[in-house]
């Protein structure tokens, strides 16, 4: 089986609140399982020294009790049981700890042996199987106990016994037993995480859209108590953030409205009552005032559209708003524009393209719009052939009300928002824009617009 | 269109309406003047007015409230004089039952230059239906937006069109199976900015034919009406 490094890392250290749990509570208890298994594992051992010794010990104390003692049956009597006068040679494994068990049996029954041995044959001679009847085979596996008694200094006697082998599938019964008991406990603990989780995550996607102009609906208020108040909290929030929100929208429409009417006002009364070039500074003056109120309502409405995004097909966008350009007779060129369609409020993009362009034919003198798809993003690049701007006032122009002295002086208007504007609806929209100066002169502005799926 | 046409300029802000009266007594139009609905209703009632130049926004009842109680007792035609606010953007480029409109802070002398094309045509189109929402129009599996300039295909890709694309489409959309003159969709579609367009509208035509007729060559939305000027032969649902 082929495992990747980097998902048997993220097995290993779950990030979620339900997957870290899960992971203590399953280490615990495998823990756990562990150190029962070992003290059963010796218990079990420790009985078995038992098992293996006692019928060795029985045999050799029923030979040598008196009472039975019966010279017929002698050979009956003594059938299995091998005396030697020297010690006998051991067959298998050495046991010390079943020669022990041996030893304490024996003189709990009043024996006195000089010495005892037991030795463990994993498999028993091959032809004692053959001797025993057929049904036995079937059993499992048993091991041969060979059990040493020194009584005299000139006298050993020795047994064979058979039992059965203490290699009981160890490692099955751990791995099943913890199975077992993982999923009495890991069930519910999955279910109660996912309970405490889902609420979280209602809670995360909800904050992920305040303050945009679909809001968010409230968070159900679900799960366990302390969950349940952070949403009721959360919700709270929400309204108040709301709230604040439309008051913003209601002061800013009630400004437009109220400065728009002496605007008006002026300007009527100009246009009636002076004449000449003074009469035309006026309303130019009065022009600049009204295209700075509407930046200023544009730039605070930025990402605050009601209707739902629009598939849009990019290209056409760029055509209809230099059509409109060309119609004014403005210098623009049209690149590469192969079809893209994205998913956004086409007002909001027809207005940020429509300020770059502006920008490109006011400072540097021709706009070349072209688009490319460029990964997962349409690329909208404006590039023009002025002088660009210095690349460290390059992150400044990004701000509202900021303009290059250079234009200031040159007296070429603008409110300084064009840029700001532009800015915020790139990421009203979830795209980005990018200034940068072209190796052979003149600025490029990219808007990067993420493309529909 | 009388010698001296007689005008209602409607306006809660005497500091505009003031002003602007004066400027249209002087450009030739006999002026009479109402601070709120009620009063304009009375002078409505009174004297035979050619044209009512109308606030939206004014305490009491609203500009679009009369405009729409105008629209439904005749053709009496009606400029509209908007705010850009948010509520008012949705206006730009509907249909409203007003025959133009104009944003505030307006130029007189292009207030006065449109209450004269106004004049010259009115009759000419008749009474639209007044609408405050913004207008969807639907034809031959297209769909036309008139608050954000878009034309969205069968595949739900939206076409943004370019604002001469778009106030011809909507000259169309919103007298579908007339014919109508180049005269008239001259004045349909150069009544805001006239000096904006200088592209003849056989041009224009065939632009638009490009981006909705299956074959441009052979149009079956946009006919041309031999010896009269274009019909837009398509049935259109508005909502």
């Amino acid at each position: 089986m082929k495992l990747d490094l980097r998902t048997l890392i993220g097995w290993l250290h779950p990030r979620t609140l339900a997957g870290q749990t899960i992971l203590l509570v399953a280490a615990s208890l495998f823990l756990v399982q562990l150190i029962g298994f070992i003290v059963y594992y010796a218990a079990q051992r420790n009985q078995w020294y038992t098992v293996a010794a006692a019928p060795g010990v029985i045999r050799i104390l029923e030979v040598l009790d008196p009472r039975d003692r019966d010279d017929d049956s002698d050979r009956g009597r003594l059938r299995g049981v091998l005396v030697t006068r020297q010690a006998p040679p051991m067959i298998g494994q050495n046991d010390a700890d079943v020669a022990e068990r041996a030893n304490q049996l024996f003189r709990s029954a009043g024996l006195q042996p000089m010495l005892v041995r037991a030795a463990i044959a994993e498999r028993p001679p091959r032809r004692l199987p053959r001797l025993l009847p057929s049904n036995d085979r079937k059993r499992a596996p048993r091991v041969q106990v060979q059990l040493s008694v020194q009584l005299r200094s000139d006298q050993w006697i020795t047994v064979f016994s058979r039992a059965a082998p203490i290699d009981q599938p160890i490692l099955q019964r751990i791995v099943g037993q913890t199975l077992f008991v993982y999923g009495i406990v890991l069930i519910p603990l999955v279910w109660f995480t996912s309970r405490l989780a889902a609420p979280l995550r209602a809670l995360t996607a909800a904050t992920a859209r305040v303050g945009t102009p679909e809001g968010t609906a409230p968070v159900p208020e679900i799960g366990p108590a302390d969950v349940r108040q952070l949403a009721n909290s959360f919700n709270a929030m929400q309204d108040r953030i709301r709230s604040m929100l439309e008051e913003k929208d209601h002061m800013l429409g009630a400004i437009g409205h109220d400065l728009r009417t002496p605007l008006t006002a002026l300007r009527v009364r100009v246009e009636t009552a002076v004449e000449g070039a003074d009469r035309d500074r006026m309303v130019k003056t009065i022009d600049d005032m009204q295209k700075m109120l509407d930046d200023i309502l544009s730039l605070a409405r930025v990402g605050r559209e009601r209707e739902p995004p629009q598939r849009v097909d990019l290209a056409a966008l760029a055509d209809a708003a230099l059509d409109d350009f060309e119609e004014t007779g403005a210098p623009v060129e049209r690149g590469d524009m192969p079809r893209a369609v994205v998913t956004v409020h086409p007002r909001a993009v027809r207005r940020a393209l429509t300020n770059l362009v502006e920008n490109a034919v006011k400072y540097g003198r021709r706009a070349t719009v072209s688009l490319r798809v460029e990964g997962q993003n349409a690329v909208l690049a404006v590039a023009d052939e002025g002088p660009g701007i210095p690349q460290d006032r390059i992150a400044d122009m990004l701000q509202p009300f900021t303009r290059l002295e250079a234009s200031r002086s040159r007296d070429t208007g603008g409110t300084g928002l064009g840029l700001a504007i532009v800015r915020a609806v790139a990421s009203a929209e979830a795209g980005w824009l990018h200034l940068s100066n072209r190796p052979e002169g003149g600025l490029l502005a990219e808007l990067g617009l993420p493309l529909a799926r | 269109m009388s010698a001296r046409p007689h005008l209602l300029l409607v306006d809660d802000e005497s500091a505009i309406r003031e002003p602007l009266g004066q400027y249209l007594q002087r450009q030739g139009f006999r002026v009479s003047e109402a601070a709120n609905a009620a009063d304009a209703r009375k002078i409505l009632a009174g004297s035979a007015i050619e044209l009512v130049v109308l606030d939206v926004m004014m305490p009491g009842e609203d500009g679009l409230s009369l405009c729409r109680s105008i629209r439904e007792q005749g053709e009496l035609p009606v400029i509209l004089l908007t705010a850009r606010t948010e509520e008012t953007d949705r206006i730009v480029g509907l249909e409203m039952g007003a025959d133009d409109y104009v944003l505030k802070p307006f130029s007189p002398r292009e207030l006065v230059a449109r209450i004269k094309t106004i004049l010259r045509r009115a009759g000419g189109t008749g009474p639209r239906e007044v609408q405050s929402g913004a207008a969807i129009y639907r034809f031959e599996g297209w769909t036309l937006r008139a608050d954000d300039w878009t034309l969205t295909g069968e595949d739900g890709v939206a076409i943004p069109l370019s604002t001469a694309d778009f106030r011809l489409l909507q000259a169309f959309v919103t007298h579908p199976r007339q014919v109508l003159s180049r005269d008239q969709l001259l004045d349909l579609t150069q009544g805001r900015e006239a000096h904006a367009f200088d592209r003849s509208i056989d041009n224009q035509i065939s632009r638009l034919r490009r981006k909705i007729e299956d074959d441009a060559r052979a149009p079956n939305l946009i006919k041309t009406v031999w010896g009269g000027g274009y019909m837009f032969s398509a049935d259109v649902t508005r909502e």
